[in-house]
């Protein structure tokens, strides 16, 4: 067919480049039937995989694996715990609840497995191992071209020369060709002069094989640990970013690995620190700290954890192994503050080998190694700065840094990204998360820019390990009332929709109620949530709670916080979104959402995140303990409102990784009378001439100088997509938001904008306090 | 859906005589028409009646309000009226993209 497609081609020169394309296309379609006819006869949705053969014993083993690339594991399995870790390295995990996960092999997947130390052969091995029927020749082939050409090439850093490192010569040939790499190329002096002459090396073996190689017979074994020798060449360090770009898989398609050899680094001074005594990583900190570290180098790369998982003894773990100057970057000065104190509390280092970098403190490290903690925005910030921070600046780009360490990897847009990475040089650079999802789909840009995922923990074997909280998590669907859905229905209402349905009368009272159960039933620490500046005021004035949003100045915060986390009078607290990420409160247990950015995945997640963090007894945590659940998470919705779409949608994440919502419709309960507030219809309809009254400005949504998902964007884009359900009107409200803003920037931004007191001047900040 | 019903109630006859308009009432004044009557939650009730609302005078079609959740309405209006909710709430529902 594809001859037959050439001579159509060469005799009608005429023909369109259009043509051409669809002559190509039938080739493929025809050839793909060839392959399996069964599959897509019908509509893709209904896939047969009946004619795979099951293999004799396969109720011993734990996973089906399918052609189109899914795999689907049994957690019941006894051989659950290796068959996951191997998945995880080699698959995207897509949805993982209680009994049964499913995974998805995809390059990226398979990219990030290779670079972790598995070799082609080994995946193959080992799932065929783990699958119940045999392997589809499909996936097979697929995983061989996939793998072909990762982890051929490593990129090394040895004493500040760069090398191109690789098992096998004809690939380092290959490269060589490329003229770009060839002109890129230094001979050393001990080398020989011929081109053909690689610098040969003996390799180390992997030695975090562990789980996987057990699953292997002895054969298999001896054909892994066989030691390798590795080829290398030098290239110049000022055409190392070339270099890469020239192995991308859309031009040589020899995605380099990235490697740091720390231990035989001697050009960079040590750096005296360890982690203390009574640091223990848990199991899983332990073996995403081994996938790092596997082969003794360091490799760049992400790790993923819940929040509250101890993401940061992770980080603090991989700078004591490196032992080299380490520049941390985190989202804000709050969490910056949290890092160092984090810095200090596990590792032995010395208060002056430890500074923080953020507008507020310029603090410098004396002697020739140490960390600095810093933010995103400092480092990518590209106005003029005072001469101080110019001065650290200087010093951040010229030294050379062992560990790139950067916290919450999935909010920093992909262009502050290159930026960081451009200005510094660092050996490796490790990225920590725990939600690595967005709702643009950048999220594997991360890929090319850090490295590949190296570990990803299931939520649900956290919780049953007692390491993270046990959280039953809940939607409350409160009723609109007649008057506030009459409102929400009118077309010259579209803008406060929102405003009304975080209102409703119903969901104040389910919130109320909710308060007063936790509060005096339980004794529980509260957090509300709530997005919406307006709401969250009424809020918190009606039910006499004290409040954080934006605005309030780092005093005011760090009091409210004080005494939410000692007084036993203040136990609930009201957020706005500055608290979904870094304020750190481990006292809470009890979230209740009364209303949220849309529908951003990662915002749920993360606001889970606030109460994930473990207490009580370890014991008691465990499965099957005294509290089977000590932690809860409310998300209150207005039924038959847009709030039930976003809440459906902002879900999605929380429910992949296991978590079910449970459905509580009647909240408060019937019975309850003028005990809640906004029992009366008067003073329900004072309420709703209030929403109405309120400027439009007033009601929306609170913008925070850094917009952590690009949602706006992404709302744009997704209409065109499969949301064609959606209407034009909800459009319009998230217009609505975007011109408001663009206006502000275009007069008097300063005037309309909250002060952020930590960006007030030096010469104010005495005044103000 | 259980909420709407057919109501019927041409079959009460209070007339007498037929023809040419001439139509004479015997007992009461009583003004029979052929409608539906809905029943529904708070919230959709509501939804009706704006949709009602929004309508041209002439095509509106609730006859009656009876009460927060009832309502009798033109005879022809059902699909109308199923569509238009099936629609709203297709909007307020997220589904997973497969």
């Amino acid at each position: 067919m594809a001859g037959h497609g050439e001579r159509g081609r060469s005799s009608k020169k005429l023909k369109t480049v259009k043509e051409d394309y669809r002559d190509d296309d039938i080739d493929y379609v025809e050839d793909f039937d060839e392959d399996d006819r069964g599959e897509d006869e019908s509509e893709p949705k209904k896939r047969d995989f009946s004619k795979l053969e099951l293999k004799p014993d396969h109720a011993n083993r734990p996973l089906w694996a399918c052609a189109d690339g899914r795999i689907f594991l049994e957690t019941f399995s006894p051989l659950y715990k290796q068959a996951y870790d191997f998945l995880i390295a080699i698959a995207e995990p897509v949805c993982r609840p209680e009994s049964m996960h499913e995974y998805n092999l995809t390059p990226h997947s398979l990219y990030a497995a290779v670079s972790v130390g598995l070799e082609t052969e080994t995946i193959i091995t080992v799932l065929n191992k783990l699958s119940k029927t045999k392997l589809p020749k499909e996936m097979i082939d697929f995983i061989y071209a996939s793998t072909s050409n990762y982890g051929k090439v490593k990129l090394v850093l040895k004493k500040n020369r760069y090398f191109v490192e690789s098992p096998f010569t004809e690939v380092l040939k290959t490269l060589l060709r490329d003229d770009v790499i060839s002109k890129a190329r230094i001979f050393s002096s001990e080398d020989a002069q011929g081109s053909d002459a690689f610098t040969v090396s003996k390799g180390l073996s992997e030695m975090d094989g562990g789980g996987h190689q057990e699953l292997l017979s002895g054969a298999d074994v001896a054909a892994v640990a066989e030691e390798k020798e590795t080829h290398s060449f030098e290239i110049d360090p000022a055409q190392v970013e070339n270099v890469k770009q020239r192995c991308l898989p859309n031009a040589l398609n020899y995605p380099m690995l990235e490697e740091y050899d720390f231990r035989n680094d001697t050009v960079n001074p040590d750096l005296n620190m360890e982690l203390k005594p009574q640091a223990q990583p848990r199991p899983y900190q332990e073996k995403s700290l081994s996938k790092m570290f596997g082969n003794g180098r360091a490799r760049s790369g992400i790790i993923v954890l819940p929040c509250g998982a101890g993401k940061s003894l992770v980080g603090v773990s991989a700078a004591c192994r490196i032992r080299k100057s380490c520049l941390c970057l985190a989202t804000n000065a709050v969490s910056v503050d949290q890092w160092a104190f984090q810095f200090k509390l596990w590792s032995t280092i010395r208060d002056d080998q430890i500074c923080r970098f953020t507008s507020d403190s310029k603090e410098r490290f004396r002697g020739n190694a140490g960390v600095v903690v810093t933010t995103y925005n400092m480092v990518a910030f590209g106005g003029k700065r005072s001469e101080e921070s110019e001065k650290i600046i200087e010093e951040i780009r010229n030294r050379e840094w062992g560990l790139l360490l950067m916290d919450e990897v999935h909010v920093v847009p992909a262009h502050m990204f290159r930026k960081v990475i451009s200005i510094t040089k660092s050996h490796c650079k490790l990225g920590l998360t725990a939600t690595l999802v967005r709702e643009d789909e950048r999220i594997t840009d991360l890929n090319f820019l850090i490295g590949p995922k190296l570990y990803e923990a299931n939520w649900l074997d956290l919780v049953k390990g007692g390491f993270i909280a046990n959280v039953q998590c809940a939607e409350v669907w409160c009723p609109m009332t007649k008057e506030f859905f009459a409102e929400y229905l009118k077309k010259e209402n579209s803008k406060k929709k929102q405003a009304l349905y975080v209102m409703n009368p119903n969901k104040f009272r389910a919130c109320e109620f909710l308060i007063r159960f936790h509060e005096q039933q339980r004794g529980d620490k509260i957090i509300v949530f709530a997005d919406n500046l307006f709401a969250l005021t009424e809020y918190a004035m009606k039910l006499k709670k004290p409040m954080i949003y934006g605005a309030t100045s780092h005093n005011e915060r760090t009091r409210i916080l004080y005494a939410f986390k000692h007084s036993p009078d203040v136990n609930t607290v009201f957020l706005s979104k500055v608290g979904d990420n870094s304020i750190d409160i481990p006292e809470a247990n009890v979230i209740i959402q009364i209303s949220s950015h849309a529908g951003s995945r990662r915002q749920e997640a993360q606001r889970l995140g606030r109460i994930l963090r473990a207490k009580g007894r370890h014991q008691d945590r465990m499965a099957g303990g005294k509290e089977e659940y000590n932690a809860f998470f409310y998300s209150l919705v207005s039924t038959d409102t847009q709030e039930m779409y976003y809440s459906t949608k902002r879900q999605q994440f929380l429910i992949d990784q296991g978590y079910s919502f449970k459905i509580i419709t009647s909240l408060p309960p019937p019975d309850s009378g003028p005990e809640l507030s906004y029992h009366t219809l008067d003073e329900q309809l004072g309420l709703l001439t209030k929403v109405l009254n309120a400027g439009d400005d007033a009601v929306g949504l609170e913008q925070l100088e850094e917009d952590a998902d690009d949602i706006t964007l992404l709302k744009a884009r997704r209409f065109a997509g499969s949301m064609s359900a959606m209407s034009g009107a909800k459009g319009m409200v998230y217009m609505e938001y975007n011109t408001g803003r663009g206006k502000q920037a275009g007069h008097g931004q300063v005037k309309s904008k909250p002060k952020d007191p930590s960006k007030r001047h030096q010469l104010f900040k005495k005044r103000y306090g | 859906m259980s909420w709407l019903k057919n109501f019927e109630n041409e079959s009460i006859s209070f007339w007498e005589g037929s023809g040419n308009g001439k139509r004479q009432a015997l007992y009461i004044m009583v003004n029979a028409t052929k409608g539906l009557f809905i029943s529904c939650d708070v919230p959709m009730a509501q939804f009706i009646v704006s949709y009602n609302a929004s309508l041209p005078a002439s095509q509106r079609f609730i006859l009656h309000m009876l009460d927060s959740t009832h309502m009798f309405v033109q005879p022809h209006v059902a699909e109308m009226i199923r569509s238009r909710i099936s629609e709203f709430r297709d909007q307020n529902t997220y589904e997973k993209p497969a």
